[in-house]
């Protein structure tokens, strides 16, 4: 009884350092494979911050209203958040990999999807980007132009422009992912839909003396007392 | 290059290249029938796009000098006759309360935060008190100067966001100066001169200043 437990024991450690014996290399390749990451994610983080830097990207972001938002959310300048995201896309990429040399299948099969959707993710990311641009880019070119025409409500005309082309953003990253594409699609265009309905609505009904007072602005009745009641109103630049 | 950059490119690069300069009185103004009814937010973009491009183009030139000369004046010198003109102050005035505080945000990404407190400060004052100061007006337009070489924002909405300022600086020159002599108001025109060429170095600082470094 005694020799059986002990020669039982005997097998189960044995299998077990083997087992050990075989996963260590393993282990020791998935270590590896991650500190290797990590200082190659860190060049390139440094490589990317002089890129950004090389072709003024602080500049631009400025210039399209990126770094106000960002300074305004706490976060780094936009180079430094993009170099940022580099690296650590690029060592959750070595991460991957580490845990794929582990020879898990399971792992193996879930590290392989999620390669396939990086491309897509990236896209999205760029789609996102670009569109923060246009939107605080559009958004302030609206605020100055209804200003400078006096018209009533220019931060909501700009916040409207902006809502407009974030939403139509954040429609195309979640549709570049492909995630509840038709439910994205639907929403979209539910909610654009009834934004423009609302909109021609409240226009019509409740903006008709706006819209006589606009016209009345676009095409001016060559009556010399209106000429001279705008001439009252504006300082000539000449 | 519009016309009044084309002026303005002309005289700065004759200065720029040492050529003689005097001035001359040559009569009131005459525009081109298609200058007039232009809107001020164009002209202003034209007009003040053009000084602070001719100001990045030749600041080798002036960052190093200090000072000023009088020039030599030829032909007979007259006072221009002024057509009176009836201004809406009340509607200019309101416009402009209502136009920064929807540019604040904007504003905020140009102006220093005590230039902009100051203009805050103005436009709480009564219309009958409405006064921007040389002082405080110098110090916008070298704001808007540093701001459009270090490219704060677009050039061309850093532009536009002039104009209201620019239409409270004459108001509250008009308030000022309603019944003043035209020979007062020449006066009061070299005063002015002499606040932009006393915050010189204001302006130098904050032009070679790092873009939104010391803000």
């Amino acid at each position: 009884m005694k020799d059986v437990v002990l020669r039982s024991l005997n097998e189960t450690f044995g299998k077990f350092g083997d087992m050990l014996l075989q996963f260590l290399p393993h282990l020791l390749v998935m270590l590896i494979i991650f500190v290797v990451g990590w200082f190659v994610a860190i060049v390139l983080k440094f490589l990317t911050r002089r890129i950004f830097a090389f072709v003024s990207v602080s500049r631009l972001s400025k210039d399209a209203g990126i770094s106000q938002i960002l300074s305004k959310a706490d976060l780094p300048p936009a180079g430094e958040l993009f170099s940022s995201l580099v690296f650590w896309v690029v060592w959750f990429g070595f991460l991957l990999i580490g845990v794929d040399a582990l020879g898990v299948p399971e792992l193996q099969l879930e590290v392989g999807k999620f390669f396939l959707f990086l491309p897509q993710i990236f896209v999205a990311l760029l789609v996102l980007f670009g569109g923060l641009l246009a939107a605080n880019f559009f958004s302030r070119a609206a605020l100055l132009a209804a200003v400078n025409a006096n018209l009533p409500s220019a931060r909501a005309i700009s916040g409207f422009v902006r809502f407009i082309i974030i939403l139509l953003t954040v429609a195309m990253a979640l549709e570049q992912i492909a995630l509840a594409r038709s439910t994205v699609l639907i929403t979209f265009a539910i909610a654009f839909g009834a934004i423009m309905l609302a909109l021609a609505i409240a226009f019509g009904s409740g903006g008709r003396d706006a819209a006589h007072r606009m016209l009345d602005r676009m095409f001016p009745p060559p009556e010399p007392q209106k000429e001279e009641r705008a001439k009252q109103e504006e300082i000539s630049p000449l | 290059m519009t016309t009044y950059g084309l002026e303005l490119w002309m005289t700065t690069t004759a200065v720029v290249d040492g050529f003689k300069m005097s001035e001359s009185f040559l009569g009131p103004r005459i525009q081109p029938a298609a200058q007039f009814g232009q809107d001020l937010t164009g002209t202003i973009r034209q007009v003040v796009g053009a000084l602070f491009k001719c100001l990045e183009m030749h600041e080798s030139y002036w960052l190093q000098r200090t000072g000023s000369e009088a020039l030599p004046t030829f032909g007979f010198q007259y006072d221009v006759a002024l057509e009176p003109l009836k201004l809406n102050m009340k509607s200019i005035l309101d416009n402009f309360r209502s136009n920064v505080e929807q540019l604040v945000p904007v504003l905020e990404s140009i102006l220093t935060p005590a230039t902009l407190a100051d203009i805050q400060k103005m436009v709480a004052l009564p219309d009958r008190q409405f006064r921007c100061p040389d002082e405080l007006w110098v110090k916008t337009i070298y704001e808007f100067a540093a701001a459009y070489h270090h490219s704060a924002i677009n050039r061309d909405h850093l532009l536009q966001a002039l104009t209201p300022l620019y239409r409270a600086r004459v108001s509250s020159f008009i308030l000022e100066n309603a019944k003043a002599p035209v020979a007062k108001l020449d006066e009061r025109f070299d005063e002015l001169g002499q606040v932009f060429e006393s915050q010189k170095p204001y302006l130098i600082d904050r032009w070679s200043a790092k873009a939104g470094g010391d803000r």
